[in-house]
């Protein structure tokens, strides 16, 4: 999902308005309307989840989301629900949430504006829409907002005779504007029927997946907000290695064992994996079985290659934050930490000295902890953030 | 400059120093601590940390936080399992740990002789065999000579005491081919002892393991098994493997 940060269509093409409406214009059952409180616990979510995997939105982790729009589709059905995304008390963006599980949960977001909250678009549309009326000697009644499909935002204005009745309808491309005549292109287009009921058929269990999923990490995490908020972060299923050829090999080779069990199935297995890492970084192995920091990245990339996955990114990081080590533990990607000095970790005897571990997880209440792997027993420990003289991190991203 | 601006500065000089000053001369090893060592060379399955409810756990903790408690060390460990999961329950092709490796336990039918030490029981799949893997570790090369020699003495009083050759395969390109082993025949139990030195790459490590089975059997037999468990921890890097000198 792509932030937009203006809402594009201008120059539809028919084809695909025909088929976006299409797809949306099937109505909603009651079993698969969302409520607009069911969607504004969703958009509260997603506008702080986003900063999570979006730079660029970093103010809105803190942002509150308040109502908006209700959008229709063409058959007079609920189709998505927009809220502003407020950030310090400011106007910050907005967030489309569908209506209906038959689409997909999040629609847009951008920190822009809806077409219909653009003063300069509205008031064009209501201009065409009135010229129309008068050219059938009626009035242009109040717009009800149609959102089709992506950036696909119309307004419907009843057209109104003397006697206060509805008589007919105009329906204007508020992106544009221009009036769309949706009844004549959709006859205009040949498309197989079979063909599109099968698209929407597996739109819908797509965006069913979705629903579930989002539902379930709204679940899993932290009422009070997102990932990055959170006061406990744990990737669990990261093997436990005991010190073998060093530390900084073995602490490395419980990040690779960890995506060996989750999607990278080469590497080889403990013992051969933790080896061929102490050769490629340069351990003295067999020697004193000492690696130096600068080496570990390279080594790890290196290993990877060697097994066929060139994809994996290694980077030594000599300015560890503890935002960043949540960010990773939230983003479920273990890595290692290179200590100098270090302190001594829970239920161990010895400080750690130079050491290289494995950080999983982190706990952020009254003193910030990260939780290690630390290769000198199969247990997890935890470590105070900063109770070592350095750190370096290796981020460890396939 | 502002203050602020200065001791960001500062911090700035500070980090550089230690990373582009320090850093290069010193080198990670992190060597485990003795009361690690002491069960080093006992065999034990794979772990992984342990699957739990985060959210649950840290409701919990968040209630206790805006109660006034201190989330601390001990709290988080009454509520995170630590302890991790083992992976699959039979390891080195056909053994299973009985419990737990007790550590600071020293090893049943024989003398004590250091401070760090401990044992482990297995069982193997397919028969009714008990094994037994102990370990005594010595940072102090006196001593751990005065604790061979009493070992010595002790097995060559209670059961039938030789030097044999054994050899292993192991997982490993780099695993010694054979070496030597002292071979020890008892009632109670029989098996082999090793001595494997300075195999952290450093010098003052000392370690006398056996591996062996409990109760009168054929060692002969059970050779093929006690290797497997040998190989399971069997050191791959520098040091020096043998068998007890007397």
């Amino acid at each position: 999902m792509k932030g937009r940060t203006k809402p594009k269509g201008f120059g539809i093409a028919a084809m695909m308005a025909v088929l976006l409406i299409a797809a949306v214009s099937a109505p909603a059952s009651a079993a698969t309307s969302v409520s607009i409180e069911d969607a504004e616990t969703v958009a509260s979510f997603y506008v702080q989840y986003i900063p999570t995997f979006i730079d660029n939105y970093s103010e809105w982790q803190e942002a509150t989301v308040e109502q908006s729009t209700v959008y229709y589709d063409l058959d007079g059905e609920k189709s998505a629900y927009a809220f502003n995304v407020i950030g310090n008390g400011q106007y910050a963006g907005y967030i489309l949430v569908s209506a209906t599980r038959d689409n997909y949960p999040i629609l847009e977001f951008s920190e822009g504006r809806t077409p219909d909250a653009i003063t300069e678009l509205t008031t064009r549309s209501e201009t065409l829409a009135q010229e129309r009326a008068d050219e059938n000697g009626l009035t242009a009644g109040e717009a009800k907002p149609l959102y089709l499909g992506a950036t696909f935002y119309y307004a419907e204005y009843p057209l109104i005779d003397d006697r206060g009745e509805v008589v007919d309808c105009v329906v204007v491309d508020l992106t544009v504007p221009v009036i769309v005549d949706l009844g004549e292109s959709r006859v205009e287009i040949p498309i197989d029927e079979k063909d599109l009921l099968e698209q929407q058929q597996m739109k819908r269990q797509e965006a069913n997946a979705l629903w579930d999923a989002l539902e379930e990490k709204m679940k899993t995490t932290s009422p009070e907000g997102p990932a990055s908020s959170r006061g406990l972060g744990w990737i669990s299923g990261v093997p436990a290695y005991e010190w073998h050829c060093g530390c900084s090999p073995t602490a490395s080779g419980m990040v690779l064992g960890y995506w060996d069990s989750h999607g990278y199935p080469n590497f080889p297995s403990e013992t051969t994996l933790i080896e061929e890492l102490a050769v490629a970084m340069g351990t003295e192995w067999p020697g004193n079985e000492a690696t130096w920091p600068w080496e570990i990245s390279g080594g790890i990339e290196e290993v990877c290659e060697n097994h066929g996955y060139s994809n994996f990114d290694a980077s030594n990081d000599c300015w560890m934050t503890w935002s960043e080590v949540k960010a990773e533990v939230d983003a479920s990607k273990p890595f290692v930490i290179s200590m100098l000095q270090g302190g001594t970790g829970s239920g161990q005897s010895q400080p750690y000295g130079e050491h290289s571990v494995t950080a999983l997880g982190y706990s952020d209440y009254d003193e910030d902890y990260v939780f290690i792997h630390d290769t000198w027993d199969e247990h997890t420990h935890m470590i105070a953030f900063g109770n070592w003289w350095a750190a370096m991190a290796t981020w460890v991203r396939p | 400059m502002s203050k602020i601006a200065a001791i960001a500065a500062l911090f700035m000089v500070a980090g550089l120093f230690v990373w582009f000053i320090v850093l290069p001369f010193v080198s990670l090893a992190g060597y485990p601590p003795s009361d690690c060592m002491q069960v080093w060379y006992l065999p034990s399955p794979d772990y992984v940390d342990e699957e739990f409810n985060v959210s649950a756990v840290e409701a919990i903790l968040d209630d206790m936080a805006a109660n006034g408690t201190c989330i601390n060390e001990t709290v988080l460990a009454e509520y995170i399992p630590l302890g991790g999961v083992v992976v699959n329950e039979t390891f080195a092709e056909y053994f299973s740990l009985i419990g737990d490796r007790k550590k600071g336990a020293s090893p049943p039918f024989f003398p004590a002789l250091s401070q760090y030490c401990g044992y482990a029981n297995y069982s193997r799949t397919g028969s009714d065999d008990r094994y037994l893997a102990g370990e005594w570790y010595f940072d102090d090369s006196e001593e751990f000579s005065r604790a061979e020699k009493k070992l010595y003495r002790y097995i060559e009083e209670h059961g039938r005491v030789s030097t044999v050759e054994l050899n292993i395969s192991k997982g490993s390109r780099y695993t010694p081919k054979n070496f030597d082993a002292t071979k020890y025949e008892c009632e109670t139990t029989s098996g082999y002892f090793l001595v494997y030195k300075n195999t952290f790459g450093h010098e003052g490590d000392y370690f006398i393991v056996y591996y062996g089975v409990v109760g009168p059997v054929d060692l002969l037999n059970q050779t093929p098994f006690l290797k497997v468990l040998i190989a399971d921890r069997y050191p791959t890097g520098s040091g020096i493997v043998g068998d007890l000198t007397s």
